[in-house]
């Protein structure tokens, strides 16, 4: 799922402050947290606990600072899908500016369903990944939209290689298989060779493979297999 | 949990959730023909070896079918079943099918907001988690 | 607003009370114009043999069928007798009527309603209508499988709705009776057809019975209602069969023909049975994976307050 991590506190206040457009007849700026129930939620990042955690947080700082503002909350089952933004409407008619807990296109998706008012993000997007353990994630995945696992014994060279080289190792992998970068680090085309050694396969590492075509090609859209009809002719959202 | 211990206050939000989506949920469990042909698209029934109380209308009925029938007014073991029933047994992955149309995925996500005005909802740092 | 009635229960009551109400309105009404009654009851009867000399001969044994019931009737007290007949009557004329009265409006209120609870969803794409429609039918697996996923049930469901539709609309009978009294009828299928087609039909109907007593996940759902539901709509076609062929010579088979029909109007737009327009509705009009034509609407009335922290 996607991971992501809570802006510092100072950072998310001062950028709700810019906005100081308090809507009459109240005197005080009265700001919408909206968590997020999918990814956020399971990475301990923006869920409903958080939420409530960071509201206070922010009141608390707002009191200190003797500024006049307001945070309500409400947590949504997921901000990136239209249907669960339509909930909140009542509560964003009553504030003045939105501050999400989602990941980057959750924001975005609330900011394009309320246009009328800023939305701010508490959170910034870090990766694509795995949880190792309560409250630990791990990269593991850099969506290069052509996957190698196959060819890798299932290890990702771009997010675990600290370099993304695509076939074999650099030359700098320490002798008890670390990446010489350090930092704990292990050399990913070292745990690929083992791996596929493990499975049988160690001679599918010579196979060259073509460099990755990272040329910005624009938003990039999905039209997932067997909505080609459906969706014809569509090739971009809004 | 959810920062108010006042029951008054509580009820007075369920209510309100009940309020806006209540014509909703009562027209659709109205609809539901109780064909459970809904089943076979929840991948969380096929997994548990064709449980009937993982097929989604039977979620959906017992979730914020009880919830909507008692306005909310249920007791702490009530909803702690409703929330096993939301939370565990359904991921919201949006896939299920019904056949006269019913929109079982908010009905499940409705089920899950009352749950959470009522202060009950996952930890993912339980210790089931770790 | 808290009710300890479920809906179904609500509405078998409301049915059971409008019933009751026609009943006893009709019979206070035959009581005053008894001389009148027996007269018209007698001119009915000359009415269908005309009919049936210049139908052909299945249309009159039907008309045959409906006497018999009819002459078996006056065999019984006066009073039941004129019980009967008053119902056999009413039931067809203002009852019937009434209920499809109802139906209509029941419909026409659920159409209100779910415009109501739903509105033209900013952001929706809707690809030009029959594209979208050739469109959902060609890719998209659900469409492929039919409504209904699995074969079996696909099949049964679509004969057993269609058959609902079918039979009572090409029924001799019923025709005969529509072109008496608005002198139209819809084309009539042969008598032995249409006896096949309703053992078909309660065939059906049985399948729909047996699988919601023996499959859990459907049985784990059921309730009376949906028992209820089902033997209700089977009635029709079965006393309508049995009465045809004289299974049992009393008027009250034809009665209890009627008055399910009627019951079936009536309960409609209010039971479970509204899951035939509730069907139309939201996979025309919602957008959404499984729509058969990308509708332009999404559910919602624009928000709930929920989640409001201090």
């Amino acid at each position: 799922m996607v991971k992501a991590a809570r802006k510092p506190l100072e950072e998310i206040f001062d950028m709700i402050l810019t906005y100081k457009k308090a809507r009459k007849p109240r005197d005080f700026l009265q700001v919408l947290t909206v968590g997020c129930g999918g990814c956020t939620s399971v990475c301990l990042a923006g869920g409903q606990r958080e939420v409530l955690a960071l509201n206070e947080e922010l009141t608390a700082m707002a009191r200190n600072q003797k500024v006049p503002v307001r945070f309500l909350s409400s947590t949504i089952e997921r901000q990136c899908n239209p249907q669960f933004l339509d909930e909140i409407e009542d509560l964003v008619r009553d504030c003045d500016c939105l501050l999400s807990c989602a990941c980057g296109a959750g924001v975005q998706h609330l900011a394009d369903r309320y246009q009328d008012k800023p939305t701010f993000p508490a959170l910034d997007t870090l990766f694509l990944g795995v949880d190792i353990d309560t409250g630990l994630y791990e990269e593991r995945c850099r969506t290069c939209k052509k996957c190698v696992l196959g060819l890798t014994g299932g290890i990702c060279p771009l997010s675990r290689c600290s370099k993304g080289v695509l076939n074999g190792p650099c030359g700098g992998t320490r002798a008890d298989g670390e990446c010489e970068l350090g930092d704990g680090l292990s050399c990913a085309w070292n745990s690929i060779y083992e791996r596929l050694k493990d499975q049988g396969r160690e001679n599918e590492i010579l196979e060259i493979r073509l460099p990755m075509d990272w040329q910005e090609k624009g938003q990039g859209v999905l039209v997932q297999r067997g909505f080609e009809a459906r969706h014809n002719g569509r090739s971009r959202g809004r | 949990m959810n920062g108010s211990t006042d029951d008054a206050i509580m009820a007075h939000r369920i209510g309100r959730v009940l309020e806006k989506s209540g014509e909703m949920i009562k027209l659709s469990l109205q609809a539901c023909a109780h064909c459970a042909l809904c089943a076979e698209s929840c991948f969380k029934f096929q997994s548990s070896g064709g449980n009937p109380g993982y097929s989604p209308s039977y979620k959906a009925i017992n979730s914020i079918g009880k919830i909507y029938r008692k306005r909310g007014r249920l007791s702490e073991s009530e909803y702690n079943a409703i929330s096993d029933l939301v939370w565990n047994r359904c991921a919201l992955c949006m896939r299920c099918y019904c056949p006269v149309g019913i929109n079982i995925p908010s009905l499940i996500a409705c089920a899950r907001n009352v749950c959470r005005e009522r202060g009950v909802f996952p930890a993912y740092d339980g210790e089931e988690n770790s | 607003m808290t009710s300890r009635w479920n809906p179904g229960a609500k509405c078998w009551l409301r049915a059971v009370i409008v019933i009751l109400v026609s009943v006893a309105a009709t019979q206070l009404w035959s009581e005053q114009t008894d001389a009148t009654t027996s007269a018209s009851r007698a001119s009915t009867q000359t009415t269908a043999r005309t009919d049936a000399t210049t139908s052909a001969s299945r249309a009159s044994t039907q008309t045959t069928a409906r006497t018999d019931a009819t002459t078996s009737a006056s065999r019984a007290a006066g009073v039941h007798r004129d019980i009967a007949s008053t119902l056999y009557n009413v039931g067809q004329g203002p009852a019937l009527r009434l209920c499809l009265l109802v139906a209509v409006l029941g419909i026409l209120y659920r159409i209100w309603q779910f415009r109501r609870l739903t509105r033209v969803a900013p952001g929706r794409l809707s690809a030009g209508a029959w594209a979208g429609m050739a469109a959902a039918m060609s890719g998209h697996g659900s469409w492929r499988r039919g409504v209904i996923p699995h074969p079996v049930m696909r099949t049964v469901s679509l004969a057993f709705h269609i058959l609902l539709f079918l039979v009572p609309l090409l029924l001799p009978a019923h025709n005969m009776i529509l072109h008496r009294s608005i002198h139209a009828s819809l084309p009539a299928i042969p008598a032995p057809l249409a006896d096949w087609l309703t053992i078909v039909l309660i065939a059906l109907g049985a399948f729909f019975l047996v699988r919601r007593l023996v499959s859990p996940r459907v049985r784990v759902l059921s309730t009376a209602h949906d028992y209820l539901i089902l033997l209700l709509v089977l009635t029709p076609f079965v006393t309508g069969l049995m009465a045809y062929h004289h299974v049992l010579s009393s008027p009250w088979l034809m009665i209890a023909h009627i008055a399910s029909a009627d019951a079936l109007f009536l309960l409609l737009p209010f039971t479970k049975l509204g899951h035939m327009p509730f069907l139309v509705f939201s996979r025309f009009f919602i957008s959404g994976e499984y729509a058969w034509m990308p509708g332009r609407r999404a559910w919602g009335t624009g928000g709930h307050a929920g989640g409001r922290d201090k």
